[in-house]
């Protein structure tokens, strides 16, 4: 069965890209991960343009966390004065990153740009990931939950514009979660993902929120932030494929339900040391793609052309 | 927690379930004063919900720290207004799962327990979904008896029928 993407310029197998959003989305609702990490080197492989993967993903994580963000709203678990200030900080980082984004595919250097920032946030993002499940296999950790106290105060807690936030029991410079935001946006603009697997650890242990908050103010702020860098990348870059993003999201919340309800079940050193296996074999075939040398020495592009 | 011997007549214990719904202190209340009365001490149990898998274990390490570290915080809370009421040290019990099962599974475990003691809200969406469950559809298969004690009662009133 195959469709035709008209941004992406391609045609493609429609049961092969609700596959591909189910994989992913089993694999988030597994983990609790957003998955655009991975998504995004899926669709380079099955020959998506890296600019339409990434701006196609902002557009796919806009539905993928709305779904999420609204289980945490029942829990009460979302601080949304912590979340307004990290979508203002977002806001503005998403159109830096746009930006940058746009003069990168000026320069034709997009795709380079694209590939490099991934191999080296899934190196480091895999690498750590394995180190974790590897210790927690090996042997069983000792108490390390004990080490935290976790309001230490660093040069952080000097900065001016101190703000109160009362959901999440704290009193620290509006210009921490404002400058998270920003990179967050920037991430988010880039590379298409949403950017929990850091921001999640950074809320916690850099801004010190009590992680009951974490999950969903992250997706809060998620939301707006992807939503915001679909609309910036539909007008100034032009990588937005609402066909593609609508057959992913298809596919990611039928496997979400089914990797939500076997995650719950499962421990997780196990399953965590797989994803950091899948996760780093897909940093190796980006890394293989890069400097292996290519069939077409030459890309072309028409001058004039979008 | 000790067998309860058949030739002598096990001591009353009352189970009271703590959440953060307001009707617990009427529940509490209540058990503590019956408990009083009639010899018994109250047991409370506080159950945990289960931690969703975490992209990093760090996280969700601290995560479950984090309820657990709640969770006796609440118990020691309403451990305490126990004493004052009942006059004895509570049994306390912390479990970590869905309410409903680990309520009846605790119920099954631990056979000195000998009643329940629920608050009932007092909202528009009804008494909560644990007595709605227990007290409709699951107190004909239970070991014990149940006590809902309604959320609008106030001390004295809760002294006028303990």
């Amino acid at each position: 069965m195959q469709l035709y993407l008209p941004i992406a310029e391609m045609s493609v197998n429609v049961l092969l890209i609700l596959g591909m959003g189910g994989l992913v989305g089993f694999l988030s609702g597994l983990f609790g991960v957003g998955g655009g990490f991975l998504m995004t080197p899926l669709l380079i492989f099955v020959g998506v343009p890296p600019t339409v993967a990434v701006g196609t993903q902002a557009n796919q994580l806009v539905g993928a966390s709305v779904s999420g963000v609204l289980a945490n709203l029942k829990r009460g678990g979302v601080d949304f004065k912590m979340g307004g200030v990290l979508v203002a900080g977002g806001l503005v980082g998403s159109v830096i990153g746009v930006w940058l984004f746009s003069v990168a595919k000026q320069f034709g250097q997009i795709d380079f740009v694209i590939s490099v920032t991934y191999v080296v946030m899934l190196g480091s993002v895999g690498a750590l990931m394995l180190n974790e499940s590897l210790r927690a296999i090996l042997k069983r950790r000792k108490d390390n939950s004990a080490q935290g106290k976790l309001h230490q105060h660093t040069w952080l807690h000097g900065l001016p514009l101190k703000m109160r936030f009362p959901k999440s029991r704290l009193y620290i410079s509006a210009l921490a979660p404002l400058g998270l935001g920003l990179m967050a946006g920037i991430l988010v603009a880039i590379m298409g993902v949403g950017g929990g697997f850091f921001m999640v650890p950074a809320m916690i242990y850099v801004l010190g929120m009590p992680t009951s908050a974490v999950p969903g103010t992250s997706l809060f702020q998620i939301i707006f932030v992807t939503a915001a860098t679909t609309l910036l990348h539909a007008v100034a870059t032009q990588t937005v494929d609402v066909m593609l993003a609508l057959l992913l999201l298809i596919g990611g919340v039928v496997g979400a339900q089914f990797g939500g309800r076997i995650g719950g079940r499962l421990r997780g050193e196990q399953m965590r040391f797989a994803l950091a296996v899948i996760v780093l074999l897909v940093c190796l075939k980006l890394f293989a793609d890069l400097i292996i040398t290519p069939d077409d020495l030459y890309s072309l592009s028409l001058p004039g052309a979008k | 927690m000790s067998d309860p011997k058949p030739d002598v007549a096990p001591e009353r214990v009352f189970l009271v379930v703590v959440d953060d719904t307001p009707e617990v202190t009427q529940a509490l209340h209540w058990a503590g004063l019956r408990a009083a009365h009639t010899g018994g001490r109250i047991a409370l149990l506080h159950v945990v919900e289960p931690v969703e898998n975490q992209q990093w274990m760090a996280v969700e390490e601290l995560m479950r720290a984090e309820r657990r570290a709640e969770a006796e915080a609440v118990l020691s809370k309403r451990g305490a207004e126990a004493l004052d009421w009942s006059g004895r040290q509570p049994i306390l019990f912390i479990r970590e799962g869905n309410v409903r099962d680990e309520l009846l599974a605790l119920i099954e475990q631990e056979a000195a327990i000998s009643v329940l003691v629920l608050g009932a809200g007092t909202g528009k969406e009804g008494p909560g979904p644990l007595v709605s469950h227990l007290a409709g559809k699951m107190s004909g298969r239970l070991r014990i008896p149940i006590v809902l004690v309604p959320g609008i009662l106030s001390d004295e009133q809760l002294r006028m029928i303990a």
